[in-house]
C-alpha cells in the first residue's frame, strides 16, 4: 500500500477542522503571497489564483464552499472511524517541508500495518505533493519498489 | 547510504511513460520497463527544471484522449 502524506486520525482527541480562514491564508502562501492580517474572502483569493493560472482558478466561488463543505464533512466521518489492520507493507511518502511540529509521527501507522513501513521524505509542502517535480520524485521511487516487487513474485 | 533519488552530486535522467508521465531518475540505474529518455540530462536541478517546464498538463494522455482533448 502506497500513502502520500496521509495519517490515521489520533483516537484520544479531537482535532479541530479549519476555519475557512484558515485555508484562504495558507492557499495565498501556497501562492507565494502574503496572506497578510486582515480576513481574506474566498473571490480576493480566487482573482490570485487566477493571476496565477492555478488549477484551482477554473472553478467558481461557489465550488470553493462546497469543497470546503465535502472536506468537513470527511473530516468528520474519519474522525470517527477506527481503522483495522492492513495485511502487508506501506510505502510512506511524507512531505517534509513548513512542518510545524504538531504533524502525527509516522508511527500512527503502525498498530493498522502488519508488514515493514517504509518512508520516504518530499522536500514539499503537504498541498504540493501533486506537483510535478513533487510527482516525478515519487514515481521513480515507485518505479523501483514495483520492480522489486515484480522481482519477489517471480522468484516464489 | 545516500539515497539515489536525492543526491545533488549524482547525475540524472528524466524520464517520460506512455501516459506522458515524467520521472527523475538515477543515471546508473537501468531505464524500467515502460518508460523512455526524455531529457539525457546530468544536473539534478537541470532535470527538475525541465520537468516543470514540460509537465505542465497533468492528465495522463488517456484521459485527455477521453475527455476529446
Amino acid at each position: 500500500m502506497v500513502s502520500l502524506d496521509a495519517y490515521p486520525h489520533p483516537q484520544d482527541k479531537l482535532l479541530a477542522f479549519p476555519e475557512m480562514q484558515e485555508i484562504l491564508s495558507g492557499l495565498m502562501k501556497d501562492l507565494g503571497r502574503d496572506p497578510g492580517e486582515d480576513p481574506l474572502d474566498v473571490s480576493t483569493v480566487m482573482e490570485f489564483l487566477r493571476r496565477d493560472g492555478d488549477a484551482l482558478s477554473v472553478l467558481e466561488e461557489h465550488h470553493i464552499w462546497a469543497m470546503y463543505e465535502v472536506a468537513r464533512n470527511n473530516h468528520l466521518l474519519a474522525s470517527r472511524f477506527i481503522p483495522g489492520q492492513f495485511r502487508g507493507d506501506l510505502l510512506l511518502f511524507t512531505a517534509t517541508a513548513d512542518r510545524t511540529g504538531e504533524e502525527p509521527p509516522p508511527d500512527a501507522w503502525r498498530p493498522h500495518i502488519t508488514g515493514e513501513i517504509r518512508i520516504h521524505e518530499i522536500p514539499c509542502r503537504h498541498q504540493l505533493m501533486t506537483e510535478p517535480v513533487s510527482l516525478a520524485r515519487i514515481g521513480s521511487v515507485l518505479a523501483i519498489e514495483l520492480e522489486q516487487y515484480a522481482g519477489k513474485d517471480a522468484t516464489k | 547510504m545516500t539515497n539515489p533519488f536525492e543526491d545533488e552530486a549524482a547525475t540524472y535522467l528524466v524520464l517520460v511513460n506512455d501516459e506522458g508521465q515524467y520521472s527523475l531518475w538515477p543515471s546508473f540505474i537501468d531505464v524500467p520497463r515502460g518508460w523512455s529518455v526524455a531529457h539525457p540530462g546530468v544536473s539534478r536541478q537541470g532535470c527538475l527544471d525541465y520537468i516543470n517546464q514540460h509537465w505542465t498538463d497533468m492528465r495522463p494522455k488517456s484521459l485527455v484522449k477521453e475527455m476529446g482533448g
